[in-house]
């Protein structure tokens, strides 16, 4: 053996040793899950900004200097839709779940490890497991751990679908209230083209815009989406949103914002060598800034609209 | 049993070691094939996660070979994660989780003297050697290989999205290596079903046995279909047709795209199964064999892994919840989905129950077999998240789920793979690994490995999408940068690690210690015969009397803790009397 690998075996062979790299891998492992615990159980609606504080480290690179300070993240920022804490509730409840049955997993692994090591004279207990009543018990186990862990986090997730992701507004009363929004994508861009004042679609009033979706806040917004040439998904992490944009079919989804400001869009699904410039910018208004904004890109669309640019009029054909 | 029409044993160098059709020879050229690519695929892994934590400063040493200026363009950097993932399932863990072990395990397990179609187990890597060359060729041709992600979807993978043969020739080499998976399919579970040796049942075969008896029945059922999906790509490309172009696209288009999505992932995840299932037989039985005590639940074990394939084929639509699902369709998979869950859970369940109380010899491979519980328990729990819809739409397509699926079907098989190296070595070359750099290599193999796809699942969680070439461009990713260097700092220890393996295993090969016939002290049929095997295998096909996991069992005469299954377990009935030729078995204990 080498100098090295002597150095190495002896820490192989010292026990205490040995426990020093467990423990090291432990911790690198679980330290910041266990803070991710803490944080899950404290509040259910807040739970997702607890995590990125608490772990927030404000170091700032030195490169960096010029630039503004930027503070490492460990999660998403808190949700800023309506349906938003729902997938931070349902998050933080199933790592409670796996955090608690993976810990039993661990403990059942290394107990043996400890105990049972291969002594001399040491005989290991004969037992097939196959008597009637370890199948019984094999039975009772895997169960109750369908029902903890999977049947319950269906049920939530089953309530979540119906008042949140798939609770589209569709009625012409909904839709009325709703403002509604035509995503269009391509390589790489986001299109898109809101009704305008006169609510209708088509018009010569219609706003277009490349790469900035202006929305109004408390409201729903019902998007179309398609795409030009490849497959996009149109991503709003702080929406906790996601859809994918096909070409040749319109998928249909919603999110109804809840907070005012600017936020990021990406894109979510592999669409060519430019995928990851295609970040985009989501504008929430507050009710009132927003009709000012409407009116005037209203107006402004109106005076821009020409006729015969059939670029500008997206192929909607397919729709019906 | 035919075991009368066996093949001479060859005299010509290209006969015995080239166009063999013995199936030891056969498994280690699959092993040599897993191997190369192996490395190929993992030098592409560094320069992936080089440019994700470094984006736009030269690979170390290397880049200068393959990229201009050593740097990755975003066009080389699509092409090298999907490669990667191209390489290391079909042409890396593939040919070694099923390849190699299933060549050389099956009729040494079972008795026989070679697997019943010898030529088309000739033919089946032969083929698979096609399609390497043709994936390799296509890294070269003009506007470089394949860009549209391991998954392949139109309409970026048909003209719309990439020009250039490369893509073409991507898909053409999919289907070669799926006729390979076939004719090695169709070939695994005809040996197993009619070559059994004598007294053989079906509940007397190794879990190794059962793991790739049902992942052998996947790939009959699977590979078709991704031939089919590869066979529209490619006449889509080449003739243009349009199956999976859409009307708005193109002059008559009447196709789809989701059509493709369908059909990779009725394929798809049958694929992360045939990849783990094998893994899941392994350590079963290495489980069993280092604990000296009996696998728990044998019945048991071999029904999950059986629920497990039937399961497999029903939840695919899981990957597609954000493709416009209907959403009747997607709460149907999301129950399948976690229905899968229970079968999973019971071969824990059976794991931890087989090393409870038991008396453990911490060698490599057992280590293996247990860095797979501890991996597989990683990314099964994390699957939860994924399968729950209201969870997935904000997870999907980040690297939550790239660091789910590499710890289930990339680490759990790898380890797998790794637990079957250092156990069967001794078998296949004579030899024994070194145990110390065994251990080396696992530790320095688990550690870094563990970081590499947990901070994944940070950065998932704060919204990091995958295939993304560089994260710093993206104003809203740049405070998650810090976690892709622990990341690619934890790939580039993972990666080095494996260079200790690879010196290790060729020293070993070559100068190690020669291996006793039975080194580990098991009671397989592989471990009657002389090691390295000879070329029949056994003098005589041996008469097996009781199962594979009959440690520590009483009724041993002897003190010894463990019996070939060639013994007679005192109190056990022997075999009727129309069963049992005349000849002694080869081994004598």
């Amino acid at each position: 053996m080498h100098t090295t690998g002597s150095l190495v075996l002896n820490v192989l062979r010292s026990s205490r040793l040995r426990w020093i790299v467990v423990g090291l891998l432990a911790a690198v492992v679980l330290a910041p899950a266990s803070s991710a615990h803490a944080s899950a159980s404290s509040t259910h609606l807040a739970a997702a900004p607890v995590l990125a504080v608490a772990l927030q480290d404000a170091d700032v690179d030195a490169d960096q200097a010029d630039a503004a300070p930027i503070v490492k993240r460990y999660g998403p920022f808190e949700p800023a839709s309506s349906y938003g804490h729902r997938f931070d509730w349902l998050f933080n409840f199933i790592t409670i779940l796996i955090s608690v049955s993976f810990l039993l997993v661990l403990i059942l692994l290394f107990i043996p490890v400890v105990r049972d090591r291969a002594k001399p004279n040491k005989k290991a207990h004969f037992d097939h497991g196959s008597s009637l009543a370890d199948k019984r018990f094999t039975t009772i186990v895997s169960v109750t751990v369908f029902i903890v862990l999977d049947a319950l986090v269906l049920y939530f997730a089953m309530i979540d679908l119906r008042e949140g992701y798939w609770n589209i507004p569709r009625g012409e009363d909904e839709l009325a209230e709703a403002y509604q929004v035509e995503v269009l994508g391509q390589q790489w861009a986001w299109n898109f083209r809101a009704t305008g004042a006169d609510g209708e679609f088509g018009t010569a009033d219609d706003i277009v815009t490349i790469n900035h979706l202006t929305v109004p806040q408390n409201r729903p917004v019902v998007l179309n989406l398609a795409s030009k040439d490849v497959i996009h998904s149109l991503y709003i992490p702080d929406m906790r949103f996601k859809r994918d944009a096909n070409p040749g079919a319109v998928n249909e989804a919603w999110f109804e914002p809840i907070k005012s400001g600017d936020f990021a869009i990406l894109c979510a699904e592999l669409c060519g060598y430019a995928h990851y410039q295609m970040e985009s910018t989501l504008t929430v208004l507050p009710a009132d800034l927003f009709d000012e904004w409407e009116a005037d890109a209203s107006i402004m669309a109106t005076a821009g609209y020409d006729e015969d640019d059939t670029e500008a009029q997206w192929a909607w054909d397919f729709r019906n | 049993m035919s075991h009368d029409g066996i093949h001479p044993e060859p005299t010509s160098f290209w006969r015995k070691h080239v166009f063999s059709v013995d199936h030891k020879v056969i498994g280690k050229q699959f092993m040599w094939f897993g191997f190369a690519w192996l490395a190929i695929g993992g030098m592409m892994a560094m320069m992936i996660r080089w440019q994700l934590a470094y984006p736009g400063t030269p690979f170390p040493v290397l880049g200068d070979f393959f990229f201009p200026g050593g740097v990755v363009s975003p066009e080389q950097y699509n092409t090298l994660f999907t490669m990667h993932g191209t390489i290391m399932i079909f042409l890396g863990l593939t040919p070694l989780l099923i390849g190699a072990f299933g060549n050389f395990c099956i009729p040494l397990m079972i008795g026989a003297r070679d697997m019943i179609f010898p030529l088309l187990n000739c033919l089946s890597f032969w083929t698979l050697m096609i399609g390497g060359a043709v994936a390799f060729y296509s890294l070269t041709v003009p506007l470089g290989g394949s860009e549209a992600g391991w998954t392949g979807y139109p309409t970026l993978s048909t003209t719309v999205g990439t020009q250039g043969s490369g893509e073409t020739l991507w898909a053409i080499a999919v289907f070669i290596i799926g006729v390979s998976s076939i004719m090695g399919g169709i070939n695994y579970i005809t040996t197993i079903v009619r070559l059994r040796a004598p007294g053989m049942t079906w509940t007397r075969l190794p879990l190794t046995v059962w793991g790739l008896f049902f992942t052998s029945i996947l790939n009959v059922l699977f590979l078709p279909v991704i031939g089919s999906a590869m066979i529209l790509l490619v006449l889509d490309r080449v003739f243009g047709t349009t199956f999976y172009v859409p009307a708005t696209m193109a002059e008559g288009g009447a196709g789809d795209p989701i059509l493709y999505q369908h059909l990779f992932w009725i394929f798809g995840h049958p694929e992360v199964y045939i990849l783990i299932l094998p893994a899941w037989g392994y350590i079963s039985d290495f489980l069993s064999f280092f604990s000296r005590k009996p696998a728990f639940g044998y019945r048991i074990t071999v029904g999950a892994m059986a629920a497990v394939t039937i399961l497999s084929a029903v939840v695919y639509g899981h990957h597609m919840f954000t493709t416009g699902l209907s959403p009747m369709l997607g709460e149907s998979f999301m129950l399948l989905t976690m229905i899968i869950s229970v079968p999973g859970e019971i071969l824990f369940f059976n794991w931890l129950h087989t090393i409870w109380r038991g008396s453990l010899r911490m060698t490599t491979p057992m280590l293996f077999s247990m860095g797979v519980i501890f991996v597989f328990g990683l990314g099964g729990l994390t699957g939860i998240y994924l399968a729950t819809i209201s969870t997935d739409i904000y997870l999907h397509d980040t690297y939550f789920v790239v660091g789910h699926f590499h710890l289930t079907m990339a680490a759990s098989a790898l380890f797998g793979a790794f637990a079957g190296v250092y156990f069967w070595m001794p078998k296949m070359f004579g030899t024994v690994l070194n145990e110390f750099w065994g251990k080396v290599h696992f530790w320095f193999t688990a550690v870094p490995l563990t970081i590499v796809f947990c901070t994944m699942f940070w950065s998932g969680y704060a919204g990091m999408p995958r295939r993304y070439y560089d994260h710093t461009y993206v104003e809203y990713l740049r405070d998650l940068q810090h976690l892709n260097v622990i990341t690619t700092h934890a790939a580039l220890l993972l990666g080095a690690a494996q260079v200790v393996f690879a010196f290790n295993f060729i020293k070993s090969r070559w100068f190690g210690q020669k291996a006793t016939d039975n080194p580990w002290e098991v009671g397989t049929l592989e471990w009657t015969t002389a090691s390295p095997t000879p070329y029949f295998n056994f003098q005589e096909i041996p008469v097996v009397h009781c199962g594979p996991h009959e440690f520590s069992n009483p009724n041993i005469p002897g003190g010894a803790d463990w019996i070939f299954q060639t013994d007679v377990l005192p109190g056990e009935p022997a075999l009727p009397a129309t069963h049992a030729p005349a000849a002694e078995p080869a081994h004598s204990a």
